[in-house]
Order: structure tokens, then sequence, then C-alpha cells
């Protein structure tokens, strides 16, 4: 297996919340270069599953939207990073779930409660 | 030309008419000279027999009017021969003071006053503001038997010791300009303007400018600033002034004052009003899977000032006109999540990039739309406020048959695609 070449973390905050909370919840990634060149770490191919399902409000939030010249020239040791508050659209419902971030061989995974 | 010609072209040309050849002295004469308050009630107590009305107080003044200059001798009274021969004038005072007034109000008529306005002051306690050496009244040609206005000598206009208010001024009159020059009112200062950022499409001389745009002043001299708006507000005394731009759209006047002199220049202060995308690039997809992408180049207008100051922001917002095959998303599903960093521009009102797009979109595929209306926000760099919306661009999604094409357009930029 090929090494990536990037660190990849998966945001989640708050890791507990109440089903009325679900609007402060922000999702979102921290990608950092651990390579010795500049590299296109292609943030918009990240995929999040939600209890093993892809999640379209992130593909839809990930995949639109104004960006510089670091989204695309990441350099060594630099990160990006962002968050979206997709809470009402990654839980429907009280309960467990299970949140897996994949992009270029690299996952990073969170679990999150939601209480009634 | 003779001096009683050349000394009437000069009062004529005092009243508006061009300056006449052959009157030297008389520039430094009326700049130097100037009725200041006061000096008519002054006059006022001049001794009614020397009060002169009409055109004769000039005649009297110069001593020669008219070719009548020969009658003026002996005990004449005249204010011109008063003058020639700076003798008592029997109220008392200082004859010296004759002249000295004589001239002053001459200098007075020179700006267009009423001749009749110009009865010579009396002299009266107070500092003399005369000023040595600065010819009174035209000097007059070294003309034979045309010596009359010789007399205001520089003593008298020295004579410091005789206390005469207010606004005296006092030349020899026979005497050359002498020193003039320096007396003479510096000319009003100008100021020239840069902008730091070179727009896409106007020079850096402009004066519409984006906000939060730095713009360099240079003034002809040194002097104080002032602005009616962005920042600073003001500035010790420079040549040069670098000013930014209030955040907001508006005028400022920029002022440079220079002594007593100022100049100034407003500058037009203006905001993005539109945006405009590109396509640059398309993101390869999953063969036989729903999606379309477009990569745009953003630009903010108007391209004639430089917006690299500001930044800019989308403003989330819930999906609309959501029909067919979107309708299976949940309205948080397709709500509008754009980058939530404020990013910005390039000194040439671009630098960004735009992606809108889908890259899977899960079957079963039919026709349906859904779009964004986004609000776009700008704010001047380094400010921190929370922005001010300019314009709102569509976006929009559509899904137009059952294979699962799909279009995407947005900011004049659209692209298309089957799986």
């Amino acid at each position: 297996m090929t090494m990536s070449p990037l660190d990849l973390k998966l945001l989640a905050d708050p890791a507990t919340l109440a089903m009325a909370d679900r609007p402060r919840f922000q999702v979102g990634f921290a990608i950092t270069n651990r390579s010795a060149s500049t590299i296109d770490p292609k943030a918009w191919d990240a995929v999040l599953l939600v209890n093993g399902q892809r999640a379209p409000a992130w593909d839809l939030a990930v995949q639109n939207g104004a960006h510089d010249d670091t989204w695309t020239h990441l350099p060594p040791n630099q990160t990006i990073s962002m968050s979206w508050p997709l809470g009402e659209a990654l839980f429907e419902a009280p309960g467990d779930y299970h949140l897996v971030l994949q992009l270029a061989g690299a996952e990073s995974k969170v679990d999150v409660r939601v209480t009634p | 030309m003779t001096w009683d010609r050349g000394a009437r072209e000069w009062m004529r040309g005092s009243s508006g008419a061009a300056e006449p050849v052959g009157t030297p002295g008389k520039r430094s004469q009326t700049d130097r000279l100037s009725a200041p308050p006061g000096s008519e009630r002054v006059s006022s107590s001049y001794p009614a027999s020397t009060a002169l009305s009409g055109s004769a107080w000039l005649d009297g003044v110069l001593g020669f009017a008219s070719g009548r200059s020969s009658e003026h001798s002996g005990e004449c009274s005249c204010a011109g021969c008063a003058a020639g021969r700076a003798e008592p004038r029997g109220d008392g005072e200082d004859p010296a003071i004759v002249p000295v007034n004589e001239v002053k109000k001459q200098g007075a008529d020179t700006s267009g006053a009423d001749p009749a306005s110009a009865v010579p002051a009396s002299p009266t306690p107070g500092p003399s503001t005369a000023t040595p050496g600065a010819p009174a009244t035209p000097a007059a040609p070294a003309a034979p038997g045309q010596a009359p206005t010789q007399t205001a000598t520089p003593q008298t206009a020295q004579s410091g010791n005789q206390p005469a208010p207010g606004p005296v001024a006092t030349p020899p009159r026979s005497s050359a300009p002498t020193g003039d020059a320096a007396a003479a009112p510096a000319p009003p200062p100008t100021l020239t303007s840069k902008t730091k950022k070179t727009a896409p499409s106007a020079a850096d001389v402009r004066t519409t400018i984006a906000v939060g745009e730095v713009v360099d002043f240079t003034g002809s001299a040194a002097g104080t600033w002032t602005a009616t708006g962005g920042t600073p507000a003001a500035s010790a005394s420079s040549a040069t002034f670098t000013w930014t731009a209030p955040s907001t759209p508006g005028s400022a006047t920029i002022t440079l004052t220079v002594g007593t002199q100022s100049v100034n220049k407003v500058m037009t202060v203006i905001a993005p009003s539109s945006i405009a995308m590109v396509v640059s690039s398309q993101h390869g997809l999953t063969a036989g899977t729903a999606g379309v992408c477009m990569v745009t180049n953003v630009t903010v207008g108007p391209s004639n000032v430089s917006f690299g100051h500001v930044q800019w922001l989308e403003v989330p917002g819930p999906a609309t006109n959501v029909a067919g095959y979107f309708t299976k998303f949940s309205a948080a599903t397709l709500h509008h999540n754009p980058n939530p960093n404020w990013l910005t521009w390039n000194d040439s009102n671009t630098g960004l990039t735009d992606h809108a797009a889908w890259h899977a979109v899960p079957g079963p595929y039919s026709p349906g739309t859904f779009q964004w209306d986004v609000p776009n926000k700008y704010r001047v760099a380094g400010s921190g406020a929370a922005g001010t919306e300019f314009t709102t661009t569509h976006q929009l999604f559509a899904m137009t048959d059952n294979a699962g094409t799909m279009t995407v357009s947005k900011g004049g930029a659209s692209a298309a695609r089957t799986p």
C-alpha cells in the first residue's frame, strides 16, 4: 500500500449533542501535506461516510465554494482546514453515528452521539 | 510713453484692464499693499480740506494730472503736492504720515475700490506696517519735469516712531522696487495622486478608487493634510500623504494646506458591484455516475479600480426551485454551505476560483432542478467587519433526462455532462 502524502483529520464538534443543537454541529477536515513538495490535495475528493453511507450534504459542501490558491497548492507541512454546519443534514434522528472521512488512501474516524 | 500716460494706463490696468507696460513697481505695490480692516474708519478723520473726490484724488497723489501738474505749486494742498513736499498739513501731525497713507489708499484703489473712498487716512497711534523699499506708487520714469512724487522717502516709510495704526504701507515712490520678488505671494499649492495598486482598466492617477484602496498624494510644497474620510484624517506637515480610502462607498476630499492657501482633490470611493465567472477547468468524474463540475476563475468588478484590499464571502442559504429528481433530498442536504472563510482578491480583481459541482449524484435519475441564490459580501481586508452584500449570484443545478445528464451554471459560466 502506497503511503499517503496527506495527513487527514476528520473534525466533528461537538461529539455529543442534542437534536435541538444540531445547527451548532460543525464537521470538516484538516489536511496536512507530509510530503517534501507542494501538492494539490484534491480536497473535493474527500468522501464522508455516515454509518457506511455516503453523505450527499458533505459532497455539496466540499465540492462547492470559492477558494484561493492554497486550496490546490499546499506547501510541505502546511495545513488547510474547513468546517460546515451539517448537523441537521447528517443526523436525522437521535442515535450513535460513525463518521469516516476518506481521501487519497487516508482515513479519519469520529463517533458522534445525538440525544433526543 | 510719457509718465502721465503711463500712470493713467496703470490706473486703468488696476481696474481690470491689462496691466500696462512701463509701470515698474506696480506689481509689487499691489501685492504688498492691502486695505486692512478699519482703514475706512481711520480715513474719516482726515481733515476735510484734503479730502479728494472723483479723479482729483489721483491727480493729487500723482501730482501731474492732465497736464495740470505744473499748476500745482506753492502752497497747493492737494495730496499730490502734499506728498511731494512732505510738509506739515497743518493738523499738527507728522507730515511724513501723509504720503504714507496716501500711498496705502492708492494701493487699496488698485484693487478696485472707489477712488472717492481713498481719502488719505489721518495718522493714528500704532505701529507702522510700512514696508521699506516697496514702491507705493508706480515708479515714475525719470523724465524731465516730472518728478512730483518722490518725496515719500524710505525714511518716511520707516518712521516707526510715528505711530500709525493699521495698515500703512509705504515706500519710496521713486525708488525702483527692491526685494519685492520675495514678498510676492507664493503660487497656490498643487497636488497629485497615485494609487498604490493598478486597476485593470484605469490609470493610477484616477480619482475613482475602491474601498480600502491606498493612495499616495504629493503636494507642490510641504503642508498639512486633511481628509474628510478614510485614514488618516490628518497629518503633520509634509509634502506627501499616504491615505487609505474608507471601508464604505462615497466620496472623500483630501486637502493640502500650505500657509494660507489650500488645494483639494475629491476621491470617489466605490464598492464591488459585480462578479463574473469563466470556466477554467473540470474535474474528471466517475463514468456511469451522474455528476457535473466546473471550476471557474472569478473576477470582481468594476475594473476601473483595484479591489486588492477587498475580501469576498458567499453567504449560505437554502435551495430554491427544488423540483423533480432533487426533491428526494432534505432541505438540510440541499442547503448551500459555501466556504465560510473570507478570501482576498488580488490586485487585478481576480485570483480566486469557484468550484460549482456535484461529483457523484446517486441514481436512479430523472429530470429535476434546484438552485442557490447566493448573496455576496465584501469587506476591506483587515477590518474584521461583518461585510456588506453587493450582488447575488445564482447557481443552478439541473438534471435534464433519465440518463443523469446534468448542467450547472453560475456567474455567467456553465457546464454540462452526461454520465
